[in-house]
């Protein structure tokens, strides 16, 4: 097998290393998040993917540069699509249809009428590090969603889509 | 140097073209039309490309791997850009608050915007799912994701998700 043979097959490997190993970390480091789970998850199999790389393979830049960002993309949209199984509401509204969870419009809304949907996302926000709970206030306790929600919204208005208006002018609202 | 260059290229190309169709005609179905411009119409780009430098079967998988990581970094992304999670929606409110936001106030912020209803319509206008005489039905397509999902839990042994 040539080099280009060598990598073709290790990267067509690498989704089923990231499946497997998440599936081992959920399993060994119980009660961890899921989400955090899924990010050692990436960080491990794409370490374990570049050291089997730089042995098998004859690396030149340009095909470094390449097992740089094919290996990271991949990873990226493992972690997306983890979490779209974790949090996504229209993941949630087809699976929960699928297991009759959802039967009629009405059991969609009561289930997102009520809070819990989101004492489930402050829950997890606060899991992950990214909030805490100071004199019963909510506080930013990182900077990384925040900084990609702000990218969000730069993104929302290159595309056009509509104004986020709640976020910006919250006491307006 | 073309395995590297080739998928950023195709990239590129399918970005322009995204952004243009975007602002000029803002459509509706979102995730069908990004599905399709950055999962099919790349296709025969690629495979073009593959015949005009003569790639062998590797170097073509190669290029088709570096392009469908790259173009799945941005259709991962893009449900968040165009739905833009409560999850967000709560990390920017308490960013722009000067002294935090408590529950109630974050409650009573978010009731005040249909978020989550928004996106049960998206699956009935993506032919996700119908309705039938008052009862929720998952069309060929909502079963499919759906099957996908319940699987992939079951495969990681968690419960399926919150939503």
């Amino acid at each position: 097998m040539n080099t280009y043979e060598r990598l073709a097959l290790l990267m067509l490997f690498y989704p089923a290393i990231l499946l497997f190993s998440n599936r081992l970390l959920i399993k060994k480091l119980a009660p961890i998040s899921g989400q955090k789970a899924a990010v050692f998850s990436v960080f491990v199999s794409s370490g374990v993917l570049i050291l089997v790389a730089a042995v098998a393979v004859e690396l030149t830049t340009a095909l470094a540069i390449y097992l740089a960002y094919a290996s990271l993309g991949i990873g990226y949209v493992y972690f997306h699509f983890f979490n779209m199984s974790e949090t996504a509401r229209r993941i949630k509204i087809l699976t929960g249809i699928h297991a009759r969870q959802f039967v009629t419009q009405s059991d969609v809304e009561a289930y997102y009428a009520g809070s819990s949907a989101l004492h489930t996302r402050i829950k997890r926000l606060s899991d992950i590090g990214q909030l805490r709970l100071q004199n019963g206030r909510f506080q930013l306790n990182g900077r990384i969603l925040l900084r990609a929600a702000q990218l969000i919204m730069v993104f929302r208005s290159i595309l056009k889509l509509n104004q986020v208006s709640d976020v910006y002018h919250p006491e307006n609202t | 140097m073309q395995i590297t260059v080739i998928p950023l290229a195709v990239l590129l190309v399918v970005l322009a073209i995204h952004l243009l169709v975007w602002r000029l005609f803002r459509p509706k179905n979102h995730i069908s039309l990004v599905l399709l411009l950055f999962g099919i119409l790349p296709f025969p780009l690629i495979i073009a490309s593959c015949f005009v430098f003569a790639h062998g079967l590797a170097e073509s998988i190669l290029i088709f791997v570096g392009y469908y990581a790259l173009a799945g970094i941005y259709v991962q992304t893009y449900p968040a850009i165009q739905a833009f999670s409560p999850s967000l929606r709560v990390i920017l409110m308490i960013g722009h608050s000067s002294h935090g936001l408590s529950m109630q106030e974050i409650e009573s912020r978010l009731s005040k915007v249909n978020v989550n209803m928004e996106r049960f319509e998206d699956l009935f206008r993506e032919s996700f799912i119908k309705e039938e005489r008052g009862m929720l039905m998952l069309l060929p397509k909502g079963k499919i994701l759906a099957r996908i999902f319940v699987s992939y839990r079951n495969f990681l042994g968690l419960p399926l998700g919150a939503g």
